[in-house]
């Protein structure tokens, strides 16, 4: 029931307000695998994933204020997990793929249903080899859920540019799982 | 449209997270929290993963904090989260609200230390007192309040260290409450370490010392005896001094000295009764009509200048009615005072069988009255210079306070008789405010500075980062916005307790609409805005 989910986040949240051990702890349980391999697919680097993790919760526990109640609490958090991993990606000065230079008219030539029978397997392996910039719009979209709205905002590109992105993503995603022989 | 390897990922999401957290992650993220929650000790509510970092917190300190410093623009504010009392379940919760920031400086990349003292109305700052007196012979000043500066001689020396001669001039303020420390904009933050907390003040000053424009300072070993006034008898504060040099801030440099205020004490245990005001005699009219009996002058001293005294009947109509009383015998009569401002009196008479009741006025004979005037005048006039003398010194025992904390300084600057400001059964509604006489101010460009603490302690709120305050319903609370044009409003303890408590707690909000005043130049117009 929404009441009841709404009415139990506040509960949990007037606790974290409160600083209490416990329910941050809950919140750590409830949220850590989600938000690690979240970090992950984004950094590439599940050693950094987890001081980005760190970092995340922490900044979540003790800003909790900042916290306005305008989305779920998850989300807020994923935001604030996302933007410390692409921070962590500016620091470790990787070059994310040059964003502006696939500002171009997508090519949908894979579109439909020509795609073969992946395992999540499969596709998980494919996803980790993409380049960076690949991988960052592709998560963000596809498993994350953000729209090219979000995603122009988050990364600070246009929109069209996140759209354009996210199918040269994909597309590069079924070349390597066809060049891996995944199929 | 989605093809068949989108809708693959998106269908199993969850199956793409594969990879596990390591087990030290969560006891490397709890390290870095504040252990401040209700119940988080060093094993409190961590689900078994490993324990906490309290372990060797300090006895008797109350708080920890844990401080991000936050950089924004160019102002430098340390962010406070979360705070509660330690594991003992005895004590009470102590939390300060999030939201609460401490805008602590100016330029953080400059390399200047941040000011500490920033008053947010200039024209309504905490004045200074100056006091100038002869170097050699020093000087013992004693404030109204009670608070006895102490000032040796041969105490100051320049700057290259040669002993300072002839007058000098000492500027010195002090702050006792939320209206002093808002208008003064002296920082009320405690840091150090891990604790980062809110001080509710005993009392605070700030002194210095001037020749001819010039700082002087401290010969070496020499020092000036504070005892500094203070308007509460608890004994838990410790004393500060405010570092400005280094822009730490306040720095626990020990405790003060309780003393009473024994020249107080004396004072009140001096103190005499005022004699009663004597009556002016009046003048017995040809058609009054009055009584004689005697007057006990030991039960009404106000009387002895009625030597002679006759009783006029005020009320003439009641008599007229009641001619009976006179052919009455009476047993006994009494007098009460009926109205002491306009000399009048109920004249009670009784027999066995009856009694009679009347409003009575001393009266005199033509031949008594000159005689009886004169001696009233004398009677009067040593009245009123008791009555004066006592006024001032009641007037002069209330400004005391009845006790002064005492220590000893060797350096200017701001200190302060300080502890911790904890409070208990804290909630913290969604708070909205408004500010009905300004609809044009938006008020997330305000701070809205909350008085609590039995009013010695005031909490700066920007608005545009704050969600929620803090409140203690059965304590005294007031609000006050420093508006743009450098006026004010106030939201008073009146205004607060006219809240209803049960629907803000069920609704977890709460609406302040501040009311703007006028005429706010010092600590005491805002006190009186108000109430407080």
């Amino acid at each position: 029931m929404e009441l009841q989910a709404t009415t139990q986040q506040d509960q949990m949240i007037e606790k974290l307000r409160a600083g209490n051990r416990k329910a941050q702890f809950e919140v750590y349980q409830r949220y850590v695998k989600a938000m690690l391999n979240t970090a992950n697919r984004i950094v590439n680097d599940p050693a950094e994933a987890e001081d980005v993790l760190q970092e995340a919760f922490v900044d979540a526990f003790t800003g909790i204020h900042r916290f306005k109640g305008e989305s779920t609490f998850g989300a807020w958090l994923k935001r604030i997990v996302i933007n410390k991993s692409i921070d962590a990606l500016k620091k470790r000065r990787l070059q994310l793929t040059p964003l502006e230079d696939y500002h171009q008219p997508a090519d949908d030539s894979y579109e439909g249903d020509a795609d073969q029978d992946w395992t999540v397997e499969q596709v998980k392996r494919g996803i980790d080899e993409l380049p960076e910039g690949f991988r960052l719009v592709l998560s963000l979209f596809l498993i994350e859920g953000y729209n090219h709205e979000e995603i122009a905002h988050i990364l600070d590109i246009s929109e069209s540019t996140s759209k354009s992105q996210y199918h040269r993503a994909k597309k590069k995603l079924r070349e390597i799982l066809i060049a891996k022989a995944y199929v | 449209m989605y093809n068949k390897l989108e809708k693959l990922i998106q269908q199993n999401r969850e199956n793409l997270d594969s990879l596990e957290p390591s087990h030290d992650l969560w006891d490397k993220i709890q390290s870095q929290l504040p252990n401040t929650g209700p119940g988080n000790g060093p094993d409190g509510g961590n689900g078994g993963q490993g324990g906490g970092a309290s372990a060797g917190a300090k006895a008797g300190a109350l708080i920890k904090w844990a401080a991000a410093v936050v950089t924004a623009g160019v102002m430098g504010t340390v962010a406070f989260f979360a705070l509660q009392g330690d594991k003992d379940q005895s004590k009470p919760d102590t939390v300060l609200e999030p939201g609460h920031e401490l805008v602590v400086g100016n330029d953080q990349n400059s390399g200047a230390p941040p000011l500490l003292i920033q008053p947010p109305v200039p024209e309504a700052d905490v004045p200074f007192m100056t006091f100038t007196f002869n170097a050699e012979k020093g000087k013992t000043i004693r404030l109204d309040n009670g608070t006895v500066i102490t000032v040796p001689p041969h105490t100051f020396v320049d700057k290259m260290g040669a002993p300072i001669t002839g007058p000098v001039e000492l500027k010195y303020r002090e702050f006792h409450d939320a209206a002093d420390l808002l208008l003064s904009g002296i920082t009320m933050k405690y840091h150090s370490g891990d604790t980062l907390a809110d001080f509710q003040t005993a009392g605070m000053n700030e002194i210095r010392g001037s020749q001819n424009g010039e700082e002087i300072f401290f010969a070496e070993g020499k020092s000036i005896g504070i005892d500094l006034a203070s308007f509460t008898d608890e004994k838990d504060h410790r004393l500060y001094y405010l570092d400005e040099a280094s822009g730490h801030g306040w720095t626990d440099i020990g405790v003060a000295d309780i003393v009473p205020n024994v020249e107080k004490a004396l004072a009140k245990s001096q103190l005499q009764e005022l004699p009663a005001e004597p009556r002016k005699p009046i003048l017995k009219g040809q058609t009054q009509k009055v009584l004689d009996f005697a007057v006990d002058y030991e039960q009404f001293p106000e009387l002895r200048t009625y030597k002679d005294v006759q009783w006029e009947y005020q009320d003439v109509a009641q008599l007229e009615e009641n001619q009976w009383i006179f052919g009455e015998a009476w047993s006994e009569a009494s007098l009460k005072v009926k109205d002491a401002e306009s000399g009048l009196y109920t004249l009670e008479l009784k027999n066995k069988r009856k009694s009679f009741s009347t409003p009575v006025r001393p009266i005199l004979n033509a031949e008594d009255y000159a005689k009886e005037l004169k001696k009233f005048n004398l009677r009067l006039d040593a009245y009123q210079k008791a009555k004066a003398a006592r006024d001032e010194k009641e007037r002069w025992m209330a400004m005391q306070a009845d006790l002064t904390r005492h220590f000893d300084i060797s350096q200017w600057g701001g200190y302060n008789c300080d502890r911790i400001l904890t409070r208990s059964d804290l909630v913290q509604p969604r708070i909205k405010i408004e500010l009905p006489s300004h609809p044009e101010i938006d008020v997330k460009d305000l701070t809205v500075f909350h008085f609590v603490g039995q009013m010695r302690a005031c909490l700066p709120y920007p608005m545009n980062r704050t969600e929620r305050i803090g409140f203690v319903f059965n304590e005294l609370n007031a609000f006050v916005v420093v508006l743009p044009n450098q006026e004010f409003a106030v939201f008073s303890p009146k205004d607060f307790k006219a809240l209803d408590q049960a629907t803000i707690r069920k609704e977890n909000k709460v609406t302040l609409a501040l009311q703007a005043v006028e005429g706010i130049h010092n600590p005491e117009d805002l006190r009186i805005a108000l109430g407080i």
